[in-house]
């Protein structure tokens, strides 16, 4: 574990710099701990902390400059009591999502093939045939990141990250996927677009996937890729149509 | 004070909007660990002054606005506005000649009323408060996110038609007391623009701390990006800014992205073309290319302000002196606030309101 500076107000506690799930449990833990500090009374050396950000490899500890300092928050964290909280099996669903792949809407999708050294086609059907899930939300409100993919797709990010990515894309870039919930920059591979709404502010929860769910892709055609646009347009959309029914 | 029209509930109407002027407060804290990002205003030096010259409180919301073209008109009550940038700002009422109103302190609008930022001056963009202005949050603040449709009046920028609800409280009867607002000096006021504005040097100066990736970079390159003079580019908005100038190499080409990491307002990544990003205000929470340097939350607000071609230097300093930084900017933010003061007008200087002759900030020892 090693403590790194993210300016006046920040510091990021790193466990390592690969995408696995034993340090994702690492991160988790700590983000537990501090949870549990906070939540007593009174903070001790935690005084001022206003936030962590958890992701796959490290937890970032935001805080108050005017009220504590990195060299506090750091000390306070090498000290915090043990936790006893044991990573719990959660509850997840299982999700079945709709993407149409190449042509306008995934236009890395020859890209990727060519730098696979397979065909656009084998892209897609690796794409599909290999279930996700959800390692954690961020980055912006709905967007998850999903893995690991096939690793015949596991690719470095762009070098020139586009500065308008439309919302929707689906995209790939490590070992991992993800779907834009909206239009952004962004630097990852875009093979497919999915209408999918991941992010509604009126509903509850307002992130439709959570981290644990699984995903499973499921490639369309234009006229029924058309028809989920035209139903995403309506506020009253039924999600539980993209639910997986699981055999018990 | 106007009778209020039957059926208008007291409000300011946006007749007219520049680009993209939108609702900012504070920011929408605590969830990023969920992807959503703080928002919030780009300048929270400049909105704190700016509510407390229409005696909010100081993280209430307010207006931000790009260069000019925003015009406000009081309708179901008058209410009291101020103007916080370097700006031209115009007051009609129905049936008298338009008239400028001096920056840096609140006016009263009558009802009917319109307040117009002609332009924003220095930099490019300006604060309106809105005294007890009423606004709900949504998921904690009011401050608009426009790419998630988050905050705001209805998650997106300001448009024409719009109406901003106020408290129906009634205002103070400052005209018994020849009272017109609240302001600031004007040695308080150039004080206030300059924490804002490029130095004499022409540059502005940002400090950052090397990280939470500087190992992604050897020394020379860690070194040229406080060596060299960097122009905001041309594709800035809230979520970011490009610095434009040399290239930044990554150390090997395996540093040229991390697994995604958390990202702060503030963090400036390298991505694979080396051209450096400065994050701001709607900054995403995590990203994946590494972070050579994080630029002090204090600093932020002028870069953040700056037009495309401002040049500006990277000053290298570490956490102690960023401490020191910090909370030197927040003593001088509070001086600034306990200074403000009454603001009087005389029947002599109304006159000389009205004929333009005065812009100045009127001291309250003149009562």
């Amino acid at each position: 574990m090693r403590i790194k500076p993210s300016g006046d107000r920040a510091i990021i506690v790193e466990f390592g710099d690969t995408i696995d799930p034993a340090l994702v449990e690492q991160v988790r833990h700590l983000d537990h701990q501090i949870a549990s500090a906070l939540g007593s009374d009174p903070h001790g050396g935690l005084k001022g902390v206003l936030e962590t950000v958890p992701t796959f490899r490290s937890l970032a500890i935001v805080f108050d400059p005017l009220v504590t300092t990195p060299d506090a928050v750091a000390d306070a964290i090498a000290s915090l009591p043990a936790s006893d909280a044991t990573s719990s099996v959660r509850e997840y669903r299982c999700w079945n999502l709709p993407v149409i792949y190449g042509g306008e809407h995934g236009p890395d999708l020859e890209a990727v093939a060519q730098a696979a050294n397979i065909t656009p086609q084998q892209v897609i059907a690796r794409h599909t045939n290999t279930p996700v899930s959800v390692y954690l939300l961020g980055f912006m409100p709905g967007f998850a990141f999903m893995g690991d993919t096939d690793t015949r797709l596991h690719l470095p990010r762009r070098t020139e990250p586009r500065v308008r990515v439309p919302a929707g894309s689906v995209g790939l870039a490590l070992t991992l996927t993800a779907i834009y919930p909206w239009q952004s920059p962004g630097g990852w591979h875009l093979i497919g677009h999915s209408p999918v709404p991941l992010f509604d502010p009126d509903r509850k929860p307002a992130a439709l996937l959570a981290p644990g769910d699984r995903v499973r892709f499921r490639a369309v055609q234009a006229d029924e890729h058309q028809d989920l646009v035209a139903q995403s347009r309506l506020a009253a959309m039924d999600l539980s149509q993209f639910l997986e029914v699981t055999d018990e | 004070m106007s009778e209020p029209l039957p059926g208008a509930s007291p409000g300011l109407r946006i007749v007219a909007t520049g680009p993209l002027a939108s609702i900012q407060d504070r920011g929408r804290f605590g969830m990023r660990r969920l992807g959503i990002p703080w928002a919030g205003t780009l300048a929270p030096a400049w909105q704190s002054i700016a509510n407390a010259l229409v005696s909010n409180a100081l993280d209430d919301p307010i207006i931000e606005c790009f260069e000019g073209g925003l015009t406000l008109e009081a309708i179901g009550e008058a209410a009291q506005v101020a103007v916080v940038g370097d700006t031209t700002v115009e007051l009609v009422t129905p049936g008298s000649e338009p008239r400028q109103l001096p920056g840096w302190q609140s006016h009263r609008l009558d009802l009917g009323d319109t307040l117009t930022v002609r332009s924003t001056g220095a930099t490019r963009c300006a604060m309106v408060s809105i005294a007890r202005i009423e606004l709900a949050h949504h998921h904690h603040s009011a401050s608009t996110y426009a790419r998630a449709h988050l905050g705001g009046l209805d998650g997106q920028s300001l448009k024409a038609g719009d109406c901003i609800p106020i408290g129906t409280i009634g205002l103070k009867a400052h005209k018994a007391s020849r009272m017109t607002g609240l302001g600031l000096t004007s040695a308080d006021a150039r004080e206030a623009l300059a924490m804002m504005c490029p130095d004499k040097s022409g540059c502005l100066q940002l400090f950052a701390m090397p990280g939470p990736q500087d190992d992604a970079f050897d020394n020379t390159e860690l070194a040229s990006l406080f060596e060299n003079t960097w122009v905001v580019g041309s594709e800035t908005d809230r979520m970011g800014v490009r610095l434009d100038g040399q290239t930044i190499a990554h150390r090997d080409p395996n540093s040229r992205e991390i697994v995604s990491d958390a990202i702060l307002p503030g963090s400036i990544q390298i991505p694979g073309n080396g051209r450096p990003i400065l994050m701001l205000a709607d900054a995403g929470t995590v990203g994946g290319y590494p972070k050579i340097a994080t630029v002090l939350s204090c600093d932020l607000g002028s870069v953040s302000l700056a037009r495309p071609g401002t040049p500006l230097r990277l000053v290298r300093c570490d956490k102690l002196e960023a401490i020191e930084r910090v909370r030197a900017a927040a003593s001088q933010l509070d001086r600034l606030i306990a200074a403000v003061q009454p603001v009087f007008t005389t029947p002599d200087t109304q006159r000389l309101l009205a004929s333009n002759l005065i812009g100045g900030v009127i001291n309250a020892t003149e009562d």
